[in-house]
Parts: structure tokens; sequence; C-alpha cells
């Protein structure tokens, strides 16, 4: 069953964000931005499994995240000057491609929850406001996962709210 | 004499410790990026980039080392200046045969052809790509400069994680055929030349800093490399 419309996870966001930036360049640049790059370590120096990554989400016709998640990518990015620029400008027309939906998860919206206030506190409020968000927006299949590279802390929390979640590095061999 | 004793001091200040950090911060880093450079250079991939224009993984030396430590190594062997300025000429002579490549390529009428005869719906839908997928949000001029690039580089077979590589596999001939063409020919074989001289200039510094590597390391007691020790880094 293809997906839909997939939530998906800062880790393997920015994983897609810069394995899309180091295919569209040349190899000797698509080197220099994978070496520069901080990213999921299955996919470093397997340039199968990033083949199979890519092809991954070129068949997720929407993404959605939450804003945190955006705001997240940044801090997490370790591209420079060129570099980073070249990294934004790709990833905003790649997320164009993707129809990014893009979701205010408010703070105090998730204060005003009884089932969202302990887990705020327990794994704060960028992962509690992706489950939030993938059971607002009815991710309980195969068809429209959250998706996420979290074993320890967002996919159980996600199980134990119902919501569909994969480890996509489960899905990428 | 006098002479002499100088010389003498000077090689007596340097210690294991010195040399430790020449290895970690001067001489392995170098040769790292330059057995790189040697590497990229025998297929004749110049790694000329576009945007900005510039060689993306052949550096001038102070991109590799540690610059302060490098000045300390140089006093000691001026031979090594000599050929690390070789090695800086050699690289800016190529970076200026690739954009003059670039602009010869980029601006002929033939790759306009090659472009417009390859990039039809029903000749990508037989490769198995879109337009869109290739060169989303790029003008012809980009598009142009992006296949020219490719050119100069003399790119080989592209494994399939590239998205340009159906394009550029099924024509990759065709493509590098415009080499040959009269009025870029000349321009090509400048570069080739330049990337000739470059390759020289990489291999005889490779080999002068193995050898003072080897010299230093026997002297001083000192293992090329120290387990776990530095990793090659970039300075700029």
């Amino acid at each position: 069953m293809s997906i839909i419309t997939a939530v998906v996870d800062t880790a393997p966001l920015l994983s897609a964000l810069i394995l899309d930036y180091a295919r569209r360049n040349t190899p000797a640049r698509s080197e220099s931005i994978l070496s520069r790059s901080q990213m999921a370590d299955y996919l470093k120096h397997d340039q199968k499994r990033q083949t199979a990554f890519m092809r991954f989400f070129d068949g997720i016709p929407v993404i959605l995240t939450t804003s945190h998640v955006i705001g997240e990518l940044q801090g997490l990015q370790t591209l420079k000057d060129e570099y980073q620029r070249g990294f934004w400008l790709n990833a905003m027309r790649w997320l164009s491609t993707k129809r990014l939906d893009e979701r205010l998860v408010k703070l105090l919206d998730l204060h005003q929850e009884e089932t969202w206030r302990p887990a705020v506190c327990e794994v704060g409020p960028p992962d509690a406001g992706l489950v939030t968000l993938a059971r607002q927006v009815g991710c309980f299949s195969e068809e429209k996962p959250l998706l996420t590279d979290d074993r320890r802390t967002l996919y159980p929390l996600a199980r134990r709210q119902q919501v569909y979640c994969q480890i996509v590095e489960d899905l990428v061999l | 004499m006098n002479k002499k004793s100088s010389s003498r001091k000077k090689v007596q200040a340097i210690g294991p410790r010195i040399v430790r950090a020449w290895f970690d911060t001067v001489i392995n880093p170098l040769l790292d990026g330059l057995e790189k450079e040697q590497w990229w250079l025998a297929r004749q991939n110049w790694t000329w980039e576009v945007q900005p224009p510039g060689l993306e993984s052949i550096h001038r030396v102070q991109a590799y080392v540690n610059r302060d430590n490098l000045d300390h190594f140089t006093q000691h062997y001026p031979n090594v200046v000599r050929a690390i300025e070789e090695h800086d000429k050699q690289r800016d002579l190529l970076l200026q045969r690739c954009q003059e490549l670039q602009n010869a390529i980029a601006g002929s009428k033939e790759l306009l052809d090659l472009y417009q005869r390859f990039t039809t719906v029903e000749a990508l839908a037989e490769v198995g790509t879109t337009i869109e997928k290739l060169f989303s949000g790029y003008t012809q001029e980009q598009r142009l400069h992006i296949l020219a690039k490719y050119i100069v580089n003399h790119t080989g077979e592209l494994p399939d994680f590239y998205l340009i590589a159906p394009l550029w596999n099924k024509h990759r001939q065709e493509f590098l055929a415009l080499l040959e063409l009269p009025a870029i020919r000349p321009t090509s074989e400048a570069a080739d030349k330049a990337g000739a001289a470059m390759r020289r200039s990489v291999d005889k510094l490779i080999s002068l800093i193995k050898e003072v590597r080897q010299k230093l390391a026997e002297e001083h007691d000192v293992p090329f490399r120290e387990p776990g020790g530095v990793v090659a880094q970039y300075y700029t």
C-alpha cells in the first residue's frame, strides 16, 4: 500500500533534505555535502541505502510536519556558507514539490489537554507536537504514517496514542 | 661556521611534540587532501563547479592545513614551499581554464541543440524521468550551465543516486563529443593541459611531503598517525 501523506519527524526530514541536495549535484560536490553533513548513521557511506531512502520519499506525495520540526532543522544541519545557502534553496524547492504542509502546534494548546501536558514534560514540545499533529490528521494506517527514526522516545509515545508510526530505517533496507 | 651552528640550532628546536603537531595539522591533512585531488585528476575530473565558480575538491594548500603550523613547517623546508607554490599556481590556472571551457560549452549552439533534443517529454520518459525532476526551478540558461559543468569535468557514468543519471548516462558520449568541436577543442585542450600539469604538481608535492614525513618520523620516533588521532579536516 502506498503512502498518501506522511507526518515526518526531524531526523528523517533532515536526511532527506541533505540527500536530495547531494543527489542534485556533481559527484565531487555531493561528496563535500555529505562529508560536511550530519545524518542518520545507517545512511552514511551507503549509496544504495541513500538511493532507497530517497526513492521512498519520492513516493510520498505530501509531507506534513510541525513548525517545531522546521525550526529544529537549522540547528541540526552542519553546512556553512555557500553550502548552507544551497541546502536551504534546495530544501525549499524540494519541499514545495512535496507540497509541504507545515502546521503550528502551539505549546499552550498542548497545555490545555490533559493527555499532552505530561507528554510535553516527558519528551518535549516537538515530539508531543508531532504526535498531536499525527492524531489530528488521522495517522492511523499504513497510508498515513508518522515517520521517525526515534525508537526511544517518539515511537513508543506515538504507539501509546494509537498513531501508526514507522521507523524509516526499517523501511529502506 | 656561524651559518652551520644556526642551522643546527633550528633542527634542535624541533622535537617530537612539534613533529606530532606538524603531522596532525599540516602533513597528514595535506596528504589526505592531495590524495583526493590525485583521485579526481586521474579521472580528468577537475571538480569544476559553476555556483560559486571553483574547483570543489582541488584547493590551495592553505585550505587543508593549520596555517600557523604550515608557516613553521615551511620555515624548515624551503623546497616544500616551492612545491606548494607550484601546486597553487597550477590550481589557479586550471580554475581559469575550466571557467573558459564552461563558457565555451554553455554558450554553444550545439549544447542547446542537444539539450532541446534530449529533454523533450518523450525523450525523458524513455529514460524514466521528467524535466521537473531534473531541473525544477532552474532557467534554461542555468540548465545549460549544469550540463556544461558535467562536460567540463569529463563526468563518467553516474550511479542511480544522482537525479541527472538517467539523462547523463544515456547521452554522455554525445555530450562529451562537444569537447571535440572545432570551436571548443582548443579551450578543451588547454584545460586538459592545465589538468595534466596540475596532476604532476600534486604527484610531486605528495612525494616530497611523504619523504619529509618519513625522515621526521624516523629522526624523532614519531608515528605517522596516532591511533584515534586527529581526523582530516578542512581549515577553511
